[in-house]
């Protein structure tokens, strides 16, 4: 699963070049939304479907930090 | 009480009482904030990490989204048409969320595990480098400055033409500026609110107004797309009017079906013009605007611009408020929606604006090509041309949440990086005490703000510094390779990292001299190199430099790879 979110999140940034609306002015949509520019909307709101997937299935299982591992002002160097 | 009904006060004065009710719920977010603040330094920069995810991404978006959104994202499509919506809403979308997603996350652990508070602070260790902020230090405040100057610039202009006629006794002056409130009082007014919120409730104040922001843009833009397609006939008719006058606005490509459309019209502009008594401007007729192409090469490299976020600042101070890594999931997940919600009624109100005609007569009365054109007015002159002050008084709240949005996070992450960087790092050698550092952090937040406001005062007709705020997102992009290698490289050396940003910074710098001696550094610029942004040459340089330093010195210290790569120092 992992390895197709990033398949598909790839083959959305290629999709966002969308050259073969690039001369057309006349298709529009709900009749009133350009075609390239529906496109687009959708692009977003792939983006924000795949990004939500790969919060479920890509997550790093590392990531979180208890608080007894934090650094805190009075509990010393932060080695910096 | 004696009440005054709307229609009979002066123009201006309910845009006023608009903005004045904006920046009152502001202090009010300032004073409520700070009843919860805790008084120490942690809590005053991140807000003691305890921020969840819908303040989380309520706040991150209402930082990423400037003043362009809305008033910037309208005039681009007006002069370049839908385009716009792709290079820079759609790429955003999907790199916004990348960047949470692999650099966010990432820095909230380090910076939780070790408590980082600013980005040189995790610099210096991962490159085993005390040093780097030496160089880092400067040009991550030389990025940021000119925005936040750019900011407050734009909110007292905002107030002035909001205001307009508002006090002819008490503020005479000519065009716009009669009767409004002075641009030294608004920006006094604005800065001095956002100095007043953050001190008073520090991190925590800021994420709670980003918040109210991010609402007041989807109100805006919700709203005065919904008017001004009702004002236009509807959507349908103000769509068919840009297809019959400026067909290139949908498109990115110009075909000699456009370029024919547009003699056509213009010769019955010019026809309009010859009829039309000698001196007096056409009113009746539409002028079309000049075919306008984008090419291919050029949009896909606008994809290299919102990299930049993954090394902002104010950004990174709003990623370490974050109560705990899962927090991030919904940011990562809404972020490219509510990106799309606020672009595109904006970017739809710039296109149908290219047709605009209410009561027989334009709405923009100059086109792209005119001596007099000026872009950011034109979601302004949409929306006074709804005659309706309180949509006109939203928007100005709305375009004000923009420039505050993100002036408020920059002020406090600046004040951050003077306290921890400079102060603490080298005259306090990493030791100040909790207070210390944040009676300081209080302290540089007013230096930076009344610099800011000073330098904003007096660079207010300094055109140059208007066109610096595109190269300070190119600025920001060029620094990418050095965070994402610093979290996924093991092999990237400190020589490796200073030549990065030298190679980024420093092609950037060349870009902009060149560019400017060619064209002017007070024209209005698209920069281009080699028919790219120049972020994408900038990333790439900086790339380049990063992996071929890297390899030819010396490996890190197995202790800085221990520190930040194994599965021991993690767990």
């Amino acid at each position: 699963m992992k390895r197709l979110i990033v398949v598909l999140l790839v083959l959305l940034a290629v999709l966002h070049q969308d050259f073969w609306w690039r001369n057309d002015h006349e298709t529009v949509l709900f009749g009133f939304l350009p075609v390239s520019m529906a496109y687009h909307i959708g692009i977003a709101i792939a983006a924000s479907v795949l990004w939500g997937l790969a919060c479920v299935y890509c997550w790093p299982a590392d990531a979180e930090v208890r608080d007894d591992e934090a650094w805190s002002p009075s509990g010393g160097s932060r080695g910096h | 009480m004696m009440m005054v009904a709307a229609g009979d006060m002066p123009a201006g004065v309910i845009q006023l009482w608009i903005i004045v009710g904006y920046l009152g719920a502001l202090i009010a977010l300032g004073l409520a904030s700070n009843r919860l603040f805790k008084g120490t330094a942690v809590d005053y920069f991140v807000a003691s990490r305890g921020v969840g995810p819908v303040l989380l991404v309520l706040s991150v978006f209402g930082t990423t989204m400037t003043a362009f959104a809305i008033q910037g994202s309208s005039g681009e499509a007006w002069v370049s048409g839908v385009g716009v919506f792709g290079k820079m809403a759609s790429w955003s979308a999907i790199v916004h969320a990348a960047c949470f997603f692999l650099v966010g996350v990432k820095l909230w652990t380090f910076g939780k595990r070790y408590g980082y508070q600013t980005q040189i602070q995790f610099f210096r260790d991962r490159f085993d480098s005390p040093n780097i902020g030496i160089l880092l230090f400067p040009i991550l405040v030389f990025l940021q400055m000119p925005y936040v100057v750019i900011g407050i610039i734009g909110a007292g202009n905002m107030v002035t033409a909001a205001t307009s006629g508002a006090f002819p006794q008490l503020f005479p002056g000519q065009g716009l500026a009669n009767g409004s409130v002075p641009f030294w009082l608004s920006t006094l007014g604005c800065t001095g609110v956002v100095w007043l919120y953050v001190s008073l409730g520090g991190a925590r104040a800021t994420a709670w107004a980003n918040a109210l922001q991010t609402l007041i843009f989807l109100v805006v833009g919700v709203v005065t797309f919904a008017m001004i397609a009702d004002k236009l006939g509807g959507a349908a008719n103000a769509t068919q009017m840009v297809q019959e006058y400026n067909p290139s606005k949908f498109t990115r490509g110009v075909t000699d079906e456009h370029r024919k459309n547009y003699d056509e019209k213009m010769a019955s502009w010019e026809a309009a013009k010859a009829a039309a008594p000698e001196g007096k401007p056409v009113t009746s007729v539409l002028k079309p605007h000049p075919p306008k192409e984008m090419s291919e090469w050029g949009f896909l490299s606008y994809g290299f611009i919102p990299l930049s976020v993954a090394m902002f600042p104010h950004l990174f101070q709003l990623w370490l408020t974050a109560r705990s890594a899962k927090a991030f999931r919904l940011t990562v997940t809404l972020h490219p929606l509510l990106i799309m919600l606020i672009w595109a009624p904006c970017i739809a109100i710039g296109v149908w604006a290219s047709a605009a005609m209410i009561g027989g007569k334009p709405v923009i009365p100059f086109t792209p090509d005119s001596p007099d054109a000026n872009a950011n007015v034109v979601i302004g002159r949409m929306v006074a041309a709804l005659g309706d002050p309180m949509v006109s008084g939203l928007l100005a709240a709305g375009v004000l949440a923009a420039i505050l949005g993100g002036m408020d996070a920059q002020f406090l992450s600046m004040g951050s990086m003077f306290t921890h960087d400079v102060v603490d790092h080298y005259f306090g050698h990493d030791a100040l005490t909790d207070r210390q550092r944040l009676i300081t952090g209080r302290v540089f937040v007013v230096v930076v703000v009344l610099g800011c406001w000073l330098l904003a005062l007096a660079l207010k007709q300094t055109r140059p510094i208007f066109n610096l705020a595109v190269w300070c997102f190119s600025g920001f992009a060029a620094l990418f390779p050095l965070v994402i290698a610093a979290l996924y490289w093991k092999r990237v050396t400190r020589w490796g990292a200073y030549a990065s940003i030298v190679a980024g910074i420093g092609s950037g710098v060349w870009f902009y001299v060149r560019i400017g001696l060619d064209r002017g550094f007070s024209s209005r610029m698209d920069p281009e190199m080699w028919g790219l942004v120049p972020a994408a040459p900038m990333v790439v340089f900086a790339t380049v430099a990063l992996i071929a330093v890297s390899w030819l010195t010396r490996p890190p210290e197995a202790g800085t790879i221990e520190k930040f790569f194994s599965a021991g120092a993690r767990h």
